[in-house]
């Protein structure tokens, strides 16, 4: 399998001096779904965007396609990796086309037919080609979620950074991104997504990284990382992993 | 017929009229025939030491001061940005008095253009660690207002100490805005600024484009932001610079025209860029050309123009962003 995001022993500090990530090492391949959860202020965000390359780590490194990171140009970064952001943020109002079309900034053909056959492919793929000519910023939280699903799709990469994706969206479209995750994966694509809903982590990642208090709690397979013990640890609850139907089933605050 | 093409022929008619218009009622056919046949002219003086250099100064001024106020705009992702508004064009003046006042203009021919630069490029740095710390856009107008009451205090205490009340005079007219009675010396003053700040400008329009979706996407897109922060503020400075150093402060303009185009670009603000050249040079050669025809004994100065017609559209703008 080709390593496509390796990072070892990351460290982040705060300007105040707490700790944000510490230690951490992670490594995702072409063709898996890696999950990050943990609690609120466990570092998941913060983990993220160190990968992303848009807070630069005080310690540890991180390679890219097997490339470091720090050595590979802004560009060519962008070209192998998307990053999927929380809270989708358009400062002008640009229609829903533009906006996936940013995706191709790095390329520089968003008028060419290869960006434009790739802008197109993409909104296809997520069900959106009728928004096309919309105002991004009239749209719902949902939708804007949804093209910019579509706007990192554009892009054609390797390897995919999500955080929450699934936040905004209602119970039928956590379940549709998610698998469209998992059919991306299955082309190929190396996904690293951060996750609140537990069962969702359950049934589409390969493997979870569970974090607590900016360190790794635990990390390996679903099944060996949602146990009982660590989630009544990272989470403060009692609950259980129905491995039938890959549920989380909260019984009770520990 | 495209934007492109409609902006650029309105710029050449209004090019040639600007070269028209005047006091002296000369003939522009007469004084090219003298001016190829050598012959010295009143016509050829008048058209070539007078109207020429009002007619570029008001060319380069409109489209240094619109381009930087849509990159303004783009850079810290608000409408309500321009070089005037947030104290840069007076932050560049202030920093021409005091060359002007100490004589220090005398020294090189380079000296006052880069003043003013140095005084726009710390307006702007200012102004960015600011939007670190004051995340809304009213903030920002406020610290803009701060900033301009504060370096037009400075100017006027400098004023006070004039050397003589006709250094004064000059002064505050100069401050007022206007492309009257300059020489071609003063285009070629501020043409170097203009291309260097211009070209820097529009080789960042991809990363404005980006920083649409905000400064860490705009960074996993392969823009970051540290790596064109730079280019972006000297290339503000080096076009507000140029316009203040030789036309003083012209108001408004890098306001009006990115808000008038941008509906035209679909809100694209690289594209913007491109078209905020030809609409402010536009805007400039217009206004120039209205207060050369106003009726009065003294001609109105420029920039007193462009503030009554950029002040009420800044308030309808203000009411426009509240709703």
């Amino acid at each position: 399998m080709t390593l496509l995001l390796s990072a070892h022993d990351l460290q982040l500090q705060a300007a105040d001096g707490r700790v944000l990530l510490n230690g951490i090492s992670l490594q995702v391949a072409a063709g898996e779904i890696v999950g990050i959860i943990g609690a609120n202020g466990a570092g998941k965000s913060s983990l993220l965007k160190v990968l992303a390359g848009i807070k630069p780590a005080q310690q540890g490194q991180v390679q890219v396609a097997g490339q470091d990171a720090q050595r590979l140009a802004p560009l060519q970064r962008a070209r192998l990796q998307g990053y999927l952001e929380q809270r989708p943020v358009l400062h002008w109002p640009l229609q829903v086309q533009q906006v996936v079309a940013l995706a191709r900034l790095a390329f520089g053909d968003s008028e060419a037919p290869t960006g434009t056959a790739a802008i197109d492919t993409a909104l296809a793929a997520i069900g959106i080609s009728e928004l096309a000519e919309r105002e991004f910023l009239q749209l719902s939280e949902g939708e804007k979620l949804l093209v910019n699903l579509a706007r990192v799709l554009a892009g054609e990469p390797q390897l995919l950074l999500a955080d929450e994706p699934t936040a905004a969206l209602d119970p039928a479209h956590q379940h549709w991104v998610m698998q469209l995750l998992r059919e991306r994966a299955r082309q190929n694509l190396g996904v690293l997504v951060v996750l609140h809903d537990l069962t969702l982590a359950a049934r589409y990642c390969d493997r979870l990284l569970l974090l607590h208090e900016g360190s790794v709690l635990a990390a390996g397979t679903t099944d060996a990382v949602l146990t009982d013990t660590n989630l009544r640890r990272a989470f403060g609850i009692d609950a259980t992993l129905d491995l039938a139907t890959r549920t989380v089933i909260i019984h009770s605050p520990a | 017929m495209k934007l492109s093409s409609l902006l650029l022929i309105l710029v050449a008619v209004l090019w040639l009229i600007e070269l028209s218009s005047g006091v002296s009622g000369i003939s522009i056919s007469v004084a090219l025939a003298d001016w190829w046949h050598g012959h010295n002219s009143v016509a050829r003086i008048i058209l070539f030491e007078v109207r020429l250099p009002r007619a570029c100064l008001a060319l380069m001024a409109g489209a240094a001061l619109a381009i930087s106020g849509a990159a303004l705009q783009g850079l810290l992702r608000n409408p309500l940005a321009s070089p005037d508004i947030l104290g840069v064009s007076q932050t560049a003046a202030l920093a021409a008095v005091c060359v002007l006042y100490f004589g220090f203009s005398q020294l090189a021919w380079f000296v006052l253009p880069l003043a003013a630069l140095s005084g726009a490029a710390l307006a702007v740095v200012f102004l960015l660690q600011l939007t670190r710390r004051l995340a809304s856009t009213q903030s920002l107008i406020l610290a803009g207002i701060a900033l301009t009451a504060l370096t037009s205090a400075l100017i006027t205490f400098a004023l006070n100490y004039a050397p003589n009340p006709y250094a004064l005079q000059e002064v505050y007219f100069w401050m007022l805005g206007s492309v009257a009675n300059r020489s071609l010396a003063e285009v070629w003053l501020a043409l170097p600024f203009f291309v260097i700040g211009t070209a820097l400008l529009l080789s960042s329009h991809r990363c404005l484009d980006a920083l649409s979706l905000g400064e860490d996407t705009a960074a996993t897109l392969g823009f970051p932001l540290s790596h064109y922060r730079w280019r972006l503020i000297v290339g503000v400075a080096c076009n507000v610079g140029a316009a203040v150093a030789v036309s003083g402060s012209i108001g408004f303009v890098g306001l009006i025209v990115p808000h008038v185009l941008r509906p035209l670009v679909k809100g694209q603000p690289g594209q913007l860029l491109w078209w905020s050249l030809p609409g402010g040079s536009a805007l400039v050669l217009l206004a120039d050309v209205i207060v050369q025809h106003l009726p009065g004994t003294q001609e109105l100065q420029l920039g007193v123009l462009t503030a009554l017609l950029g002040g009420p559209f800044f308030l309808w703008l203000l009411l426009r962003q509240r709703s």
